[in-house]
Protein backbone atom coordinates (compact mmCIF):
# COMPACT_ATOMS: atom_id res chain seq x y z
CA UNK A 1 0.00 0.00 0.00
CA UNK A 2 2.83 2.14 0.69
CA UNK A 3 4.79 1.62 -2.00
CA UNK A 4 1.45 2.02 -4.48
CA UNK A 5 1.15 5.86 -2.47
CA UNK A 6 4.84 6.66 -3.22
CA UNK A 7 4.19 5.37 -7.06
CA UNK A 8 0.61 7.38 -7.18
CA UNK A 9 2.91 10.52 -5.53
CA UNK A 10 5.73 10.10 -7.97
CA UNK A 11 3.42 9.81 -11.05
CA UNK A 12 1.48 13.13 -10.04
CA UNK A 13 4.56 15.17 -9.53
CA UNK A 14 6.46 13.72 -12.64
CA UNK A 15 3.51 13.40 -15.42
CA UNK A 16 3.31 16.90 -15.07
CA UNK A 17 7.11 17.84 -14.73
CA UNK A 18 7.25 15.86 -17.86
CA UNK A 19 4.69 18.18 -20.11
CA UNK A 20 6.72 21.64 -18.86
CA UNK A 21 10.09 19.64 -19.74
CA UNK A 22 12.03 21.70 -22.48
CA UNK A 23 12.27 19.89 -25.73
CA UNK A 24 14.98 20.63 -28.13
CA UNK A 25 15.38 19.55 -31.60
CA UNK A 26 18.92 17.84 -32.36
CA UNK A 27 21.19 16.66 -35.07
CA UNK A 28 24.16 15.10 -35.36
CA UNK A 29 27.54 16.83 -34.14
CA UNK A 30 29.23 18.02 -37.48
CA UNK A 31 25.99 18.60 -39.51
CA UNK A 32 26.36 22.06 -41.29
CA UNK A 33 22.62 23.63 -40.50
CA UNK A 34 22.13 26.43 -38.57
CA UNK A 35 19.55 29.45 -37.81
CA UNK A 36 16.86 26.63 -37.39
CA UNK A 37 13.58 28.47 -37.23
CA UNK A 38 10.33 26.96 -35.92
CA UNK A 39 9.10 27.12 -39.13
CA UNK A 40 11.75 25.39 -40.52
CA UNK A 41 11.20 22.53 -38.04
CA UNK A 42 7.62 22.58 -39.06
CA UNK A 43 8.06 22.05 -42.42
CA UNK A 44 10.59 18.99 -41.89
CA UNK A 45 8.64 17.45 -39.71
CA UNK A 46 5.61 17.71 -41.91
CA UNK A 47 7.57 16.85 -45.10
CA UNK A 48 6.79 19.81 -46.66
CA UNK A 49 10.52 20.35 -46.65
CA UNK A 50 12.97 18.20 -46.64
CA UNK A 51 16.29 19.87 -46.64
CA UNK A 52 17.69 23.03 -45.02
CA UNK A 53 20.42 25.22 -46.35
CA UNK A 54 21.05 22.64 -49.04
CA UNK A 55 21.88 19.81 -46.53
CA UNK A 56 18.90 16.91 -46.70
CA UNK A 57 17.80 15.95 -43.38
CA UNK A 58 15.61 12.70 -42.07
CA UNK A 59 13.08 13.71 -39.68
CA UNK A 60 12.63 10.97 -36.50
CA UNK A 61 9.61 10.68 -34.22
CA UNK A 62 9.74 9.45 -31.25
CA UNK A 63 7.67 6.39 -30.20
CA UNK A 64 4.01 6.51 -30.52
CA UNK A 65 2.05 8.07 -27.27
CA UNK A 66 5.63 9.25 -25.84
CA UNK A 67 4.80 12.57 -23.85
CA UNK A 68 7.67 14.31 -25.80
CA UNK A 69 6.39 13.22 -29.17
CA UNK A 70 2.68 14.45 -28.08
CA UNK A 71 4.49 17.85 -26.69
CA UNK A 72 6.15 18.13 -29.30
CA UNK A 73 3.81 17.99 -32.05
CA UNK A 74 1.61 20.00 -30.06
CA UNK A 75 4.07 22.70 -29.40
CA UNK A 76 5.40 22.68 -32.90
CA UNK A 77 1.91 22.06 -35.28
CA UNK A 78 -0.61 22.62 -32.69
CA UNK A 79 -1.60 19.08 -33.63
CA UNK A 80 -2.82 16.42 -31.29
CA UNK A 81 -1.54 12.70 -32.11
CA UNK A 82 -4.51 11.62 -33.84
CA UNK A 83 -4.66 14.61 -36.20
CA UNK A 84 -1.16 14.33 -37.12
CA UNK A 85 -2.61 10.93 -38.39
CA UNK A 86 -5.11 12.32 -40.18
CA UNK A 87 -2.62 14.77 -41.55
CA UNK A 88 -0.24 11.69 -42.39
CA UNK A 89 -2.75 9.77 -43.95
CA UNK A 90 -3.38 12.82 -46.26
CA UNK A 91 0.12 12.79 -47.41
CA UNK A 92 0.54 8.82 -47.62
CA UNK A 93 -2.46 8.27 -50.04
CA UNK A 94 -1.73 11.43 -52.11
CA UNK A 95 2.19 9.85 -52.56
CA UNK A 96 4.02 13.11 -51.17
CA UNK A 97 5.68 11.14 -48.02
CA UNK A 98 5.56 9.08 -45.11
CA UNK A 99 5.37 9.99 -41.52
CA UNK A 100 9.43 10.21 -40.26
CA UNK A 101 10.91 6.88 -39.29
CA UNK A 102 10.28 6.29 -35.49
CA UNK A 103 12.61 5.20 -32.61
CA UNK A 104 12.28 3.11 -29.86
CA UNK A 105 14.27 5.12 -27.60
CA UNK A 106 16.17 8.24 -26.95
CA UNK A 107 19.10 5.64 -27.20
CA UNK A 108 18.39 4.34 -30.87
CA UNK A 109 18.29 8.45 -31.44
CA UNK A 110 21.94 8.78 -30.25
CA UNK A 111 22.93 5.48 -32.55
CA UNK A 112 21.43 7.03 -35.28
CA UNK A 113 22.88 10.82 -34.79
CA UNK A 114 26.46 9.44 -33.22
CA UNK A 115 27.80 9.04 -36.75
CA UNK A 116 29.59 12.74 -37.41
CA UNK A 117 27.61 14.30 -40.11
CA UNK A 118 24.97 11.71 -39.80
CA UNK A 119 21.90 13.36 -41.92
CA UNK A 120 19.03 12.42 -39.25
CA UNK A 121 17.07 15.37 -36.99
CA UNK A 122 15.10 14.59 -33.92
CA UNK A 123 14.32 15.66 -30.15
CA UNK A 124 14.81 15.11 -26.74
CA UNK A 125 13.85 17.07 -23.73
CA UNK A 126 17.02 18.56 -21.96
CA UNK A 127 18.15 16.21 -20.20
CA UNK A 128 18.59 13.53 -22.86
CA UNK A 129 20.82 16.07 -24.71
CA UNK A 130 24.00 13.80 -25.19
CA UNK A 131 27.87 14.83 -26.06
CA UNK A 132 26.83 13.86 -29.87
CA UNK A 133 24.07 15.71 -30.61
CA UNK A 134 24.16 19.53 -32.05
CA UNK A 135 21.37 21.61 -30.50
CA UNK A 136 19.15 23.04 -33.56
CA UNK A 137 16.54 24.56 -31.84
CA UNK A 138 14.82 24.92 -28.32
CA UNK A 139 11.10 24.42 -27.79
CA UNK A 140 9.09 26.56 -25.20
CA UNK B 1 38.79 -11.95 22.53
CA UNK B 2 42.05 -11.45 19.89
CA UNK B 3 41.08 -14.53 18.37
CA UNK B 4 37.50 -13.38 17.74
CA UNK B 5 38.72 -9.77 16.90
CA UNK B 6 40.93 -11.51 14.02
CA UNK B 7 37.82 -13.49 13.10
CA UNK B 8 35.90 -10.60 12.51
CA UNK B 9 38.46 -8.93 10.95
CA UNK B 10 39.03 -11.54 8.45
CA UNK B 11 35.51 -11.84 7.61
CA UNK B 12 35.20 -8.03 7.30
CA UNK B 13 37.99 -8.18 4.70
CA UNK B 14 36.91 -11.58 2.93
CA UNK B 15 33.36 -9.75 2.65
CA UNK B 16 34.47 -6.82 1.11
CA UNK B 17 37.22 -8.95 -1.09
CA UNK B 18 33.93 -10.30 -2.26
CA UNK B 19 31.71 -7.10 -2.55
CA UNK B 20 34.83 -5.87 -4.97
CA UNK B 21 34.86 -8.62 -6.60
CA UNK B 22 30.94 -8.39 -7.50
CA UNK B 23 31.42 -5.24 -7.97
CA UNK B 24 33.82 -5.81 -10.71
CA UNK B 25 31.52 -8.36 -12.05
CA UNK B 26 28.53 -6.60 -11.73
CA UNK B 27 30.29 -3.83 -14.11
CA UNK B 28 31.36 -5.90 -16.16
CA UNK B 29 28.14 -8.01 -16.95
CA UNK B 30 26.51 -4.22 -17.33
CA UNK B 31 28.90 -3.10 -20.02
CA UNK B 32 28.43 -6.38 -21.62
CA UNK B 33 24.89 -5.76 -21.67
CA UNK B 34 24.99 -2.32 -22.79
CA UNK B 35 27.01 -3.22 -25.48
CA UNK B 36 24.10 -5.79 -26.06
CA UNK B 37 21.80 -3.56 -26.00
CA UNK B 38 23.35 -0.47 -28.51
CA UNK B 39 24.10 -4.13 -31.05
CA UNK B 40 20.67 -4.91 -30.85
CA UNK B 41 19.15 -1.22 -30.83
CA UNK B 42 20.91 -0.96 -33.76
CA UNK B 43 20.01 -3.82 -35.72
CA UNK B 44 16.82 -2.93 -34.96
CA UNK B 45 17.02 0.65 -36.73
CA UNK B 46 18.61 -0.46 -39.76
CA UNK B 47 16.00 -3.59 -40.18
CA UNK B 48 12.84 -0.78 -38.90
CA UNK B 49 14.02 1.17 -41.67
CA UNK B 50 14.30 -1.55 -44.99
CA UNK B 51 10.85 -2.54 -43.19
CA UNK B 52 9.62 0.95 -43.85
CA UNK B 53 11.78 2.64 -46.69
CA UNK B 54 11.81 -1.01 -49.04
CA UNK B 55 7.85 -1.94 -48.65
CA UNK B 56 5.42 -0.13 -47.20
CA UNK B 57 2.08 -1.27 -47.20
CA UNK B 58 -0.97 1.17 -45.91
CA UNK B 59 -5.23 0.95 -46.20
CA UNK B 60 -8.16 2.13 -45.27
CA UNK B 61 -11.72 1.16 -44.77
CA UNK B 62 -14.52 3.39 -45.08
CA UNK B 63 -17.78 1.76 -43.18
CA UNK B 64 -20.55 3.94 -43.68
CA UNK B 65 -23.99 3.94 -44.07
CA UNK B 66 -27.59 5.73 -43.90
CA UNK B 67 -30.76 6.49 -44.94
CA UNK B 68 -32.70 9.66 -46.57
CA UNK B 69 -36.46 10.32 -45.54
CA UNK B 70 -37.77 9.76 -48.19
CA UNK B 71 -40.49 6.82 -48.42
CA UNK B 72 -39.21 3.72 -49.21
CA UNK B 73 -40.46 3.63 -53.32
CA UNK B 74 -36.96 4.07 -54.33
CA UNK B 75 -37.86 6.79 -56.94
CA UNK B 76 -35.10 9.09 -55.25
CA UNK B 77 -31.44 8.60 -54.05
CA UNK B 78 -28.31 10.35 -52.77
CA UNK B 79 -25.57 8.71 -53.44
CA UNK B 80 -27.50 5.78 -53.52
CA UNK B 81 -29.32 6.15 -50.49
CA UNK B 82 -33.05 5.76 -49.92
CA UNK B 83 -35.32 5.93 -46.91
CA UNK B 84 -34.19 2.00 -46.11
CA UNK B 85 -30.73 2.08 -44.27
CA UNK B 86 -28.15 1.08 -46.48
CA UNK B 87 -23.95 0.43 -45.11
CA UNK B 88 -23.76 -0.45 -48.96
CA UNK B 89 -23.39 2.62 -51.25
CA UNK B 90 -21.42 4.57 -49.10
CA UNK B 91 -18.94 1.58 -47.82
CA UNK B 92 -15.12 1.15 -49.36
CA UNK B 93 -11.53 0.13 -49.04
CA UNK B 94 -8.29 0.88 -50.12
CA UNK B 95 -4.55 -0.94 -50.02
CA UNK B 96 -1.85 0.60 -50.61
CA UNK B 97 1.03 -0.55 -51.78
CA UNK B 98 5.14 1.36 -52.22
CA UNK B 99 8.01 -0.32 -52.82
CA UNK B 100 11.44 1.83 -52.58
CA UNK B 101 13.86 0.33 -55.13
CA UNK B 102 16.22 3.15 -53.86
CA UNK B 103 16.47 6.84 -53.13
CA UNK B 104 15.45 7.83 -55.89
CA UNK B 105 13.06 5.22 -57.79
CA UNK B 106 9.52 3.38 -55.97
CA UNK B 107 6.72 1.93 -57.40
CA UNK B 108 3.26 2.38 -56.00
CA UNK B 109 -0.05 0.62 -56.38
CA UNK B 110 -3.41 1.35 -55.11
CA UNK B 111 -6.39 -1.25 -55.45
CA UNK B 112 -9.82 0.41 -54.59
CA UNK B 113 -13.26 -1.69 -54.03
CA UNK B 114 -16.32 0.59 -52.99
CA UNK B 115 -19.79 -0.96 -52.49
CA UNK B 116 -21.61 1.40 -54.79
CA UNK B 117 -19.59 -0.42 -57.55
CA UNK B 118 -20.67 -3.76 -55.87
CA UNK B 119 -16.96 -4.25 -54.12
CA UNK B 120 -15.05 -4.59 -57.32
CA UNK B 121 -12.00 -4.42 -56.92
CA UNK B 122 -10.11 -2.24 -58.86
CA UNK B 123 -6.34 -0.43 -59.52
CA UNK B 124 -6.57 3.26 -58.51
CA UNK B 125 -3.45 4.07 -58.45
CA UNK B 126 -0.25 2.47 -60.66
CA UNK B 127 2.65 4.48 -60.89
CA UNK B 128 6.33 4.61 -60.64
CA UNK B 129 8.25 7.85 -59.25
CA UNK B 130 11.54 9.02 -59.84
CA UNK B 131 12.83 11.07 -57.33
CA UNK B 132 16.51 12.80 -58.77
CA UNK B 133 16.82 15.67 -55.75
CA UNK B 134 15.04 15.89 -52.49
CA UNK B 135 12.76 18.79 -54.15
CA UNK B 136 11.69 17.13 -57.17
CA UNK B 137 9.96 13.89 -58.31
CA UNK B 138 8.11 12.69 -61.74
CA UNK B 139 5.59 10.12 -61.81
CA UNK B 140 4.25 8.02 -64.38
CA UNK B 141 1.33 5.24 -64.82
CA UNK B 142 -2.21 6.30 -63.62
CA UNK B 143 -2.62 8.67 -61.53
CA UNK B 144 -5.27 10.65 -59.30
CA UNK B 145 -6.28 13.32 -61.74
CA UNK B 146 -5.75 16.78 -59.23
CA UNK B 147 -8.65 19.05 -59.64
CA UNK B 148 -9.28 19.71 -56.57
CA UNK B 149 -8.17 20.87 -53.35
CA UNK B 150 -8.32 17.05 -52.06
CA UNK B 151 -8.79 15.23 -54.82
CA UNK B 152 -5.70 13.05 -53.89
CA UNK B 153 -7.22 11.35 -50.95
CA UNK B 154 -10.84 12.08 -51.49
CA UNK B 155 -11.51 8.11 -50.98
CA UNK B 156 -9.76 8.29 -47.85
CA UNK B 157 -12.78 9.11 -45.10
CA UNK B 158 -10.67 9.54 -42.34
CA UNK B 159 -8.20 12.29 -43.95
CA UNK B 160 -10.89 14.91 -43.63
CA UNK B 161 -13.56 15.85 -41.61
CA UNK B 162 -16.83 14.69 -43.70
CA UNK B 163 -17.95 11.26 -44.12
CA UNK B 164 -17.78 11.82 -47.97
CA UNK B 165 -16.52 15.00 -49.60
CA UNK B 166 -18.72 17.87 -50.16
CA UNK B 167 -20.55 16.59 -53.80
CA UNK B 168 -21.71 19.83 -54.93
CA UNK B 169 -18.22 20.17 -55.08
CA UNK B 170 -16.25 16.81 -55.80
CA UNK B 171 -18.80 15.51 -58.60
CA UNK B 172 -18.29 18.64 -60.84
CA UNK B 173 -16.09 16.63 -62.99
CA UNK B 174 -16.91 12.99 -64.00
CA UNK B 175 -13.06 11.87 -63.98
CA UNK B 176 -11.03 10.93 -60.97
CA UNK B 177 -8.25 9.05 -62.60
CA UNK B 178 -5.58 10.07 -65.32
CA UNK B 179 -3.16 7.98 -67.20
CA UNK B 180 -0.43 10.18 -67.71
CA UNK B 181 2.96 11.49 -65.91
CA UNK B 182 3.35 14.29 -63.42
CA UNK B 183 6.11 16.10 -61.88
CA UNK B 184 6.19 17.99 -58.34
CA UNK B 185 8.75 20.45 -57.13
CA UNK B 186 8.64 21.14 -53.78
CA UNK B 187 10.18 24.50 -52.69
CA UNK B 188 10.25 27.76 -50.11
CA UNK B 189 9.79 31.61 -50.17
CA UNK B 190 11.07 33.16 -46.89
CA UNK B 191 8.68 30.94 -44.92
CA UNK B 192 6.04 30.05 -47.29
CA UNK B 193 6.21 26.19 -48.03
CA UNK B 194 5.06 25.60 -51.91
CA UNK B 195 4.01 21.99 -54.03
CA UNK B 196 4.08 22.72 -57.71
CA UNK B 197 2.45 20.10 -59.45
CA UNK B 198 2.00 19.95 -63.09
CA UNK B 199 0.51 16.88 -64.74
CA UNK B 200 -0.55 15.48 -68.15
CA UNK B 201 -2.43 12.38 -69.82
CA UNK B 202 -5.42 10.95 -71.14
CA UNK B 203 -8.49 9.35 -69.71
CA UNK B 204 -11.56 7.74 -70.72
CA UNK B 205 -14.94 6.80 -68.93
CA UNK B 206 -18.62 5.63 -69.37
CA UNK B 207 -21.09 7.80 -68.56
CA UNK B 208 -25.11 8.42 -69.25
CA UNK B 209 -25.51 11.49 -70.72
CA UNK B 210 -29.21 10.73 -72.11
CA UNK B 211 -28.27 7.85 -73.14
CA UNK B 212 -24.68 5.82 -72.45
CA UNK B 213 -22.03 7.55 -74.12
CA UNK B 214 -17.73 7.00 -73.51
CA UNK B 215 -16.56 10.64 -72.80
CA UNK B 216 -12.65 10.74 -73.62
CA UNK B 217 -10.62 13.30 -71.93
CA UNK B 218 -7.80 13.51 -74.40
CA UNK B 219 -4.32 16.16 -73.79
CA UNK B 220 -5.42 16.97 -70.36
CA UNK B 221 -2.91 19.52 -68.81
CA UNK B 222 -3.29 20.20 -65.22
CA UNK B 223 -1.04 22.93 -63.29
CA UNK B 224 -1.71 23.42 -59.49
CA UNK B 225 0.13 25.20 -56.28
CA UNK B 226 -0.06 24.36 -52.67
CA UNK B 227 1.20 27.08 -50.48
CA UNK B 228 1.48 26.63 -46.42
CA UNK B 229 2.66 28.54 -44.21
CA UNK B 230 1.79 28.24 -40.49
CA UNK B 231 -1.79 26.71 -39.88
CA UNK B 232 -2.93 28.64 -43.27
CA UNK B 233 -2.77 26.02 -46.47
CA UNK B 234 -3.93 27.72 -50.34
CA UNK B 235 -4.93 25.50 -53.24
CA UNK B 236 -4.85 26.89 -56.68
CA UNK B 237 -5.63 24.66 -59.78
CA UNK B 238 -6.48 24.96 -63.32
CA UNK B 239 -7.33 22.06 -65.60
CA UNK B 240 -7.14 22.04 -69.54
CA UNK B 241 -8.36 18.86 -71.88
CA UNK B 242 -9.73 18.19 -75.24
CA UNK B 243 -12.99 16.15 -74.91
CA UNK B 244 -14.26 13.85 -77.34
CA UNK B 245 -17.78 12.82 -76.59
CA UNK B 246 -19.71 10.70 -79.36
CA UNK B 247 -23.52 10.80 -79.28
CA UNK B 248 -25.63 8.40 -81.27
CA UNK B 249 -28.74 8.79 -83.69
CA UNK B 250 -31.13 7.59 -81.34
CA UNK B 251 -34.40 5.67 -82.70
CA UNK B 252 -36.81 5.27 -80.04
CA UNK B 253 -39.52 2.15 -80.65
CA UNK B 254 -43.39 3.09 -79.81
CA UNK B 255 -44.52 2.64 -76.38
CA UNK B 256 -47.08 3.29 -73.88
CA UNK B 257 -46.07 7.36 -74.37
CA UNK B 258 -46.38 7.76 -77.94
CA UNK B 259 -47.48 5.86 -81.13
CA UNK B 260 -45.32 6.06 -83.74
CA UNK B 261 -41.34 5.21 -83.38
CA UNK B 262 -39.42 8.40 -82.35
CA UNK B 263 -35.90 9.50 -83.97
CA UNK B 264 -33.85 11.91 -82.21
CA UNK B 265 -30.56 12.26 -83.88
CA UNK B 266 -27.86 13.42 -81.43
CA UNK B 267 -24.72 13.79 -83.26
CA UNK B 268 -24.66 17.09 -84.20
CA UNK B 269 -24.07 17.98 -81.00
CA UNK B 270 -21.78 15.57 -80.41
CA UNK B 271 -18.05 17.28 -78.69
CA UNK B 272 -14.69 16.46 -81.20
CA UNK B 273 -11.64 18.09 -79.31
CA UNK B 274 -13.82 20.06 -77.73
CA UNK B 275 -11.87 22.29 -75.12
CA UNK B 276 -12.52 21.57 -71.57
CA UNK B 277 -11.40 24.30 -68.77
CA UNK B 278 -11.65 23.33 -64.97
CA UNK B 279 -10.48 25.90 -62.52
CA UNK B 280 -10.14 25.69 -58.44
CA UNK B 281 -9.63 27.88 -55.53
CA UNK B 282 -9.30 26.60 -52.05
CA UNK B 283 -8.23 27.41 -48.29
CA UNK B 284 -7.61 25.50 -45.17
CA UNK B 285 -6.99 26.69 -42.03
CA UNK B 286 -6.45 24.58 -38.85
CA UNK B 287 -4.81 26.16 -35.99
CA UNK B 288 -5.50 22.38 -33.87
CA UNK B 289 -8.60 24.00 -32.02
CA UNK B 290 -10.32 25.79 -35.04
CA UNK B 291 -10.92 24.36 -38.70
CA UNK B 292 -11.87 26.03 -41.53
CA UNK B 293 -12.38 24.96 -45.43
CA UNK B 294 -13.59 26.25 -48.18
CA UNK B 295 -13.41 26.11 -51.80
CA UNK B 296 -14.81 27.00 -55.31
CA UNK B 297 -14.67 25.46 -58.47
CA UNK B 298 -15.45 26.03 -62.06
CA UNK B 299 -15.81 23.82 -65.13
CA UNK B 300 -16.37 24.96 -68.57
CA UNK B 301 -16.82 23.88 -72.26
CA UNK B 302 -16.60 25.05 -75.24
CA UNK B 303 -20.07 23.49 -77.08
CA UNK B 304 -22.85 25.91 -76.18
CA UNK B 305 -25.17 23.11 -75.22
CA UNK B 306 -22.72 22.14 -72.28
CA UNK B 307 -23.68 23.74 -69.15
CA UNK B 308 -20.78 25.49 -66.87
CA UNK B 309 -21.25 24.22 -63.25
CA UNK B 310 -19.91 25.74 -60.30
CA UNK B 311 -19.34 24.48 -57.11
CA UNK B 312 -18.62 25.91 -53.61
CA UNK B 313 -19.01 24.78 -50.03
CA UNK B 314 -17.42 26.74 -46.89
CA UNK B 315 -17.26 24.51 -43.72
CA UNK B 316 -16.35 25.61 -40.05
CA UNK B 317 -15.51 23.53 -37.06
CA UNK B 318 -13.92 23.57 -33.63
CA UNK B 319 -12.66 20.72 -31.57
CA UNK B 320 -14.08 20.52 -27.97
CA UNK B 321 -11.18 17.68 -26.82
CA UNK B 322 -12.03 14.16 -28.89
CA UNK B 323 -14.92 16.25 -30.53
CA UNK B 324 -15.33 18.47 -34.00
CA UNK B 325 -18.47 19.50 -34.52
CA UNK B 326 -18.62 20.89 -37.91
CA UNK B 327 -21.04 23.13 -40.03
CA UNK B 328 -20.56 23.33 -43.92
CA UNK B 329 -22.74 24.50 -46.65
CA UNK B 330 -22.10 23.41 -50.24
CA UNK B 331 -23.96 24.76 -53.58
CA UNK B 332 -23.77 23.86 -57.14
CA UNK B 333 -25.36 25.92 -59.86
CA UNK B 334 -25.44 26.26 -63.15
CA UNK B 335 -24.36 29.73 -65.11
CA UNK B 336 -27.59 30.13 -67.23
CA UNK B 337 -28.95 29.04 -70.02
CA UNK B 338 -27.59 30.45 -73.30
CA UNK B 339 -30.27 32.43 -75.23
CA UNK B 340 -28.77 31.79 -78.46
CA UNK B 341 -29.46 28.32 -78.33
CA UNK B 342 -33.16 28.67 -76.49
CA UNK B 343 -34.98 27.35 -79.85
CA UNK B 344 -33.09 24.18 -80.20
CA UNK B 345 -35.20 21.85 -78.00
CA UNK B 346 -32.62 19.10 -78.05
CA UNK B 347 -29.83 21.41 -77.20
CA UNK B 348 -32.32 22.16 -73.89
CA UNK B 349 -32.54 18.35 -73.24
CA UNK B 350 -28.40 17.96 -73.41
CA UNK B 351 -28.29 21.15 -71.00
CA UNK B 352 -30.23 19.12 -68.65
CA UNK B 353 -28.56 15.88 -68.25
CA UNK B 354 -25.20 18.45 -67.18
CA UNK B 355 -26.27 21.59 -65.30
CA UNK B 356 -27.00 21.43 -61.85
CA UNK B 357 -28.52 22.96 -59.10
CA UNK B 358 -28.55 22.20 -55.30
CA UNK B 359 -27.80 23.95 -52.00
CA UNK B 360 -27.40 22.04 -48.62
CA UNK B 361 -26.34 22.64 -45.17
CA UNK B 362 -24.72 19.49 -43.37
CA UNK B 363 -23.59 19.45 -39.34
CA UNK B 364 -21.37 16.73 -38.52
CA UNK B 365 -19.63 15.50 -35.47
CA UNK B 366 -16.24 13.78 -35.37
CA UNK B 367 -14.53 11.94 -32.68
CA UNK B 368 -11.24 10.05 -32.77
CA UNK B 369 -10.42 6.98 -31.41
CA UNK B 370 -6.98 5.63 -30.74
CA UNK B 371 -5.55 3.82 -33.52
CA UNK B 372 -6.32 5.73 -36.57
CA UNK B 373 -9.82 4.70 -36.26
CA UNK B 374 -12.34 7.89 -36.37
CA UNK B 375 -16.22 7.81 -36.18
CA UNK B 376 -18.89 10.33 -38.22
CA UNK B 377 -22.23 10.87 -37.93
CA UNK B 378 -24.14 13.94 -40.08
CA UNK B 379 -27.36 15.13 -40.86
CA UNK B 380 -27.71 17.08 -44.69
CA UNK B 381 -30.87 19.54 -45.52
CA UNK B 382 -31.00 20.02 -49.03
CA UNK B 383 -33.25 22.82 -50.97
CA UNK B 384 -33.11 24.76 -54.23
CA UNK B 385 -32.70 21.17 -56.30
CA UNK B 386 -32.92 21.76 -59.57
CA UNK B 387 -34.08 24.85 -61.49
CA UNK B 388 -37.15 25.09 -63.43
CA UNK B 389 -36.20 28.57 -64.87
CA UNK B 390 -33.39 27.34 -66.97
CA UNK B 391 -35.76 28.39 -70.42
CA UNK B 392 -35.96 25.07 -71.62
CA UNK B 393 -39.16 23.28 -72.89
CA UNK B 394 -37.64 20.04 -71.27
CA UNK B 395 -38.19 21.01 -67.49
CA UNK B 396 -35.60 21.55 -65.22
CA UNK B 397 -31.86 20.98 -64.77
CA UNK B 398 -30.60 18.22 -62.29
CA UNK B 399 -29.87 17.45 -59.24
CA UNK B 400 -27.12 15.34 -57.12
CA UNK B 401 -30.20 13.65 -56.46
CA UNK B 402 -31.37 10.79 -58.92
CA UNK B 403 -35.16 11.47 -59.62
CA UNK B 404 -37.25 14.01 -57.90
CA UNK B 405 -37.76 13.28 -54.14
CA UNK B 406 -40.63 12.87 -52.57
CA UNK B 407 -40.53 15.81 -50.11
CA UNK B 408 -40.00 18.24 -52.61
CA UNK B 409 -37.16 20.97 -52.06
CA UNK B 410 -36.31 19.59 -48.76
CA UNK B 411 -35.12 16.53 -48.66
CA UNK B 412 -32.95 14.80 -45.96
CA UNK B 413 -29.95 12.69 -45.24
CA UNK B 414 -28.95 10.53 -42.52
CA UNK B 415 -25.12 9.49 -42.42
CA UNK B 416 -23.04 7.13 -39.78
CA UNK B 417 -19.27 6.41 -40.28
CA UNK B 418 -16.08 4.36 -39.52
CA UNK B 419 -12.91 5.49 -40.69
CA UNK B 420 -9.95 3.49 -40.17
CA UNK B 421 -6.57 3.91 -41.76
CA UNK B 422 -3.56 1.92 -41.37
Amino acid sequence: MKKFLVTVFALLVWTPMLGNAEILVVTSKGAEVSGVTLEDVRQLFSGTKRSLAGVDLTPVDMPPNSSVREEFYQQVMNKTPSQMRSYWARMTFTGKGNPPQTVNSVRELRTLLSPPGSQYIGYVQREDVSEDMAVLFALN
Amino acid sequence: MKKSMLATSMLVALSCQATAADSADLERRLAEQEERIQLLEANQSSRSRASTTDIKVSGYVNAAGGATNEGTSGKSTYQGLDGDPTFTSLSSAGLQIEAKVNDRVSGTLQFFSAGSEDFDTKVEWAYITYRPSSSLSFRAGQLVLPLYMHSQYQTVGYAYTWITLPQEVYATAPVRTLQGIDATWQFTTGSIAHSLNVAAGNQKLDQNIVVPVTYEVNKSANLNLTSNIGDLSIWLGVSTAEIDLPLPNLSIPPSSLFAGPLAIDLSPYSMVDDNGLFTSVGIQYDNGALLFNAERVELDFETSWAATNIGQYAMLGYRFGRFLPSVTWASVEDDGWDLGTALDPVAGLLYNTIATNQKSWTFGLRTDLEGGLALKAEVMSFYDLGNKTQASPFGSTNSLWSGTPDKGDDPMVFRVAAHLVF
